[in-house]
């Protein structure tokens, strides 16, 4: 009898710790709707696997429901991509990837050689199923590759983060600033006609993972205001026309989504979120707006001069960058300056020209002289992404022997005899405590400091997005057929409407076949990326350049072959 | 109006280049003659590395320039918090390799988050300061 008690006793008490380590329901309502959406995925995938294995792919009906089958992966995929684009982005890619090879210069890679990704996952499949001749072996390997990095997502390393909430607010950035530039124009669903659906799904999705995560974590919960706005806007796309060229995203975007980034952003600080991604590298938690100029650092504007923050010493550095900028000694021949083919009254591009003349008059250069403005939101600069900052660009024009035609040794000199200069440059090198003399980097970050000061979002358009004015019927016409029908959006990303896109850490580069001239008989000669990163890819790509004040910066193009938008 | 602007600032420019010399023996400006301190960092500072024997002397010249330059950004950006104080005396304390990691340093620690932007210390400067880091004598303090 006394063994049995004791035999009771011990079984209770087992029990009891059992119970008192497991985590009750609702603490756990986040991870389980992560792993039950996980698991569900992953068993899709693998029907669909076995699906393709059992078709004849000859018959075009049997193609049709691989094709059918792929969309409803798509689709449970995207209740997913809330986590997956941040927790492990190369895996993403291998899911959902738009292309079949990047060539990846991302933000702190750029200090590396570039390197080639293979794409897969299913926009390529749907892509590939267009093909007449279908390789069975082919279609496995971009569904199966899919499915092997979607085991990546069940990793420790991962499903750790789950347990604390600061991944959860950082996901949510990337979601929203992609629900203002990527899921809403078919940037990573060809198909147009799932691209007001897959939204739709996805933001229901993401809805319920907002639900699980407010029940598990009480204390850092998504505030009323913003669950409430974000059902408002689960209202309006499911209000909205199927037709995705009829999709209003001015209203979305400035109604719901950035309304809904500031208060996210409020969230991140409240609840002092911090980052151990390399996604975050360049946002910042202090930016209350997708059109702030301070959503993302792209370039350091300041170059040598990055931790001065005095008001009077940066105006001095700004009055020489100034001078530097109009100064033709930087030039081998005295002749020629900065403002030569970067005009400040012409939005510092030169407007007339096609393309600027060479150095001692001798024939006309290759390229089209770029603005200047908003140069500072590129991580890689010039056309060709040939520099990594706009320090080494100032550098490499100012020695270039076809534009400015100097040395920095002989400029330095020329810019240090004047004694003004001098006084000026010795007084900022007290700054500069690392650099034992004045250098050509104290010059050419003063001019980048001077010019990048012009670089502003400050457009009626931007006001329009931030809730201070309305844009016209027009305006907001044009911008909808922007951001849809026309499909500019799937390479000039907003707020800048260049090919920096979220999580802004890398520069795009497009091959679009520019014309030589406007015979149109053959394109442009100029190789553009594969002169800096030869590989079969970047023949003939450029990096796509903002379109902010594309209205007064003709010619357009690299080579400036078009003198209007038209 | 603009272009009359541009054309004065252009004139005012070539009148200030118009000092400009060919071959000007004193025009190289230095730390020294600004009054700061051009120091020369002592031998016993650091430790060369491993295969310090098959450095040529361009290379010992960098890796003394970027342990020069590496001291005075630690001191700018880091020492502040990371210095510990020991009987009255800051001592600079001993990393270790992982805690090292370079560009990772940047994100994986809360409090670097504002301070260790691209906008405060640049990759250069980055590199410098973990060549210093890594090469500085022992202080025996650990981090």
């Amino acid at each position: 009898m006394k063994n049995k008690i004791l035999l009771f006793i011990f079984i209770a008490f087992v029990i009891s710790i059992a119970f008192s380590f497991a985590p009750s329901e609702s603490e756990n309502a986040y991870f389980i709707n992560y792993k039950n959406k996980l698991n569900s995925f992953e068993k899709l995938e693998a029907e669909l696997i076995a699906q393709i294995n059992e078709t004849d792919l000859s018959s075009i009906s049997k193609v049709e429901q691989i094709k059918s089958k792929i969309l409803a992966v798509r689709t449970q995929f995207k209740g997913l991509d809330f986590w997956f684009r941040y927790l492990d982005p190369l895996a993403h890619k291998k899911i959902n990837g738009p292309l079949p090879v990047e060539w990846e210069t991302e933000v702190f890679e750029k200090y590396e050689k570039p390197y080639k990704r293979e794409g897969a996952g299913y926009t390529l499949a749907l892509q590939y199923l267009e093909d007449e001749n279908l390789d069975k072996n082919t279609l496995l390997s971009l569904v199966t590759q899919s499915l092997q990095a979607t085991k990546a997502y069940q990793a420790d390393s991962i499903t750790d983060e789950l347990k604390k909430h600061h991944h959860f607010y950082l996901c949510n950035r990337l979601y929203l600033l992609n629900l203002a530039t990527i899921y809403t124009t078919g940037f990573d669903c060809p198909e147009k006609d799932n691209i007001v659906p897959e939204l739709l799904a996805m933001m229901k999705d993401v809805n319920e993972i907002y639900e699980s995560f407010n029940q598990s974590f009480p204390n850092y919960n998504l505030n009323t205001n913003y669950l409430n706005l974000y059902n408002q806007a689960i209202q309006f796309v499911a209000s909205q026309p199927k037709d995705y060229s009829m999709f209003d995203h001015y209203n979305f975007i400035r109604n719901f989504i950035n309304p809904l980034f500031a208060i996210n952003q409020q969230l991140i600080i409240n609840y002092r979120v911090f980052s151990k991604s390399f996604v975050d590298y360049s946002l910042n938690k202090k930016a209350t707006s997708i059109f702030s100029k301070e959503l993302y650092n792209g370039q350091n504007s300041k170059g040598i001069f990055l931790r001065v923050n005095d008001e009077k010493v940066l105006a001095e550095i700004d009055k020489l960058g100034k001078l530097l900028f109009y100064d033709p000694i930087l030039s081998g021949n005295n002749e020629r300056s900065c403002v030569s083919c970067h005009k400040p009254t012409q939005f510092f591009t030169d407007t007339v020209s096609t393309t600027s003349l060479q150095y001692n008059f001798n024939g006309f250069l290759e390229r089209n002289t770029p603005t200047l403005l908003n140069a500072t939101y590129n991580h890689l600069i010039m056309l060709d992404g040939k520099h990594i900052n706009l320090q080494n660009q100032t550098k490499g024009v100012i020695t270039s022997a076809k534009e400015m035609g100097a040395n920095e040794a002989e400029v330095l000199q020329k810019v240090l005899s004047c004694n003004e200069y001098k006084t000026a440059f010795t007084e900022l090198l007290k700054q500069t405590p690392t650099e034992k003399e004045i250098t050509i980097e104290h010059l050419v970050s003063a001019i980048t400091f001077y010019y990048s000061k012009f670089s502003k979002y400050n457009s009626p358009f931007d006001d329009a997005m931030n809730l201070q004015t309305n844009a016209s019927e027009n305006v907001q016409q044009g911008f909808n057929t922007f951001m849809g029908k026309a499909e500019c959006a799937t390479c000039h990303f907003a707020p800048q409407f260049n090919g920096v896109k979220p999580p802004y850490v890398g520069s795009e580069f497009e091959v679009i076949g520019v014309p030589k001239d406007l015979k149109f008989t053959s394109i442009s000669e100029d190789n553009g990326r594969y002169k800096i990163n030869p590989a079969t890819e970047t023949l003939n790509a450029f990096r796509t350049g903002t379109i902010r004040n594309a209205a007064n910066t003709k010619p357009y193009m690299h080579n400036g072959v078009f003198n209007t938008m038209e | 109006m603009k272009t009359i602007i541009t054309i004065t600032l252009i004139a005012f420019a070539v009148v200030f280049s118009n000092c400009k010399a060919t071959k000007n023996t004193n025009s190289k400006v230095t730390q020294t003659e600004t009054s700061q301190a051009n120091t020369k960092v002592p031998e016993q500072l650091y430790e060369l590395p491993y295969d310090s024997a098959s450095m040529t002397d361009a290379q010992k010249k960098q890796f003394v320039s970027d342990f020069e330059k590496g001291i005075i950004i630690y001191n700018t950006v880091c020492a502040n918090c990371h210095n510990k104080l020991v009987n009255g005396v800051q001592i600079v304390p001993d990393f270790s390799l992982p805690q090292l990691m370079d560009y990772e340093m940047r994100i994986q620690y809360p409090s670097h988050e504002n301070k260790l932007t691209e906008t405060n210390l640049t990759a250069l400067e980055f590199d410098q300061v973990v060549h210093y880091l890594r090469y500085k004598k022992k202080s025996g303090v650990h981090f």
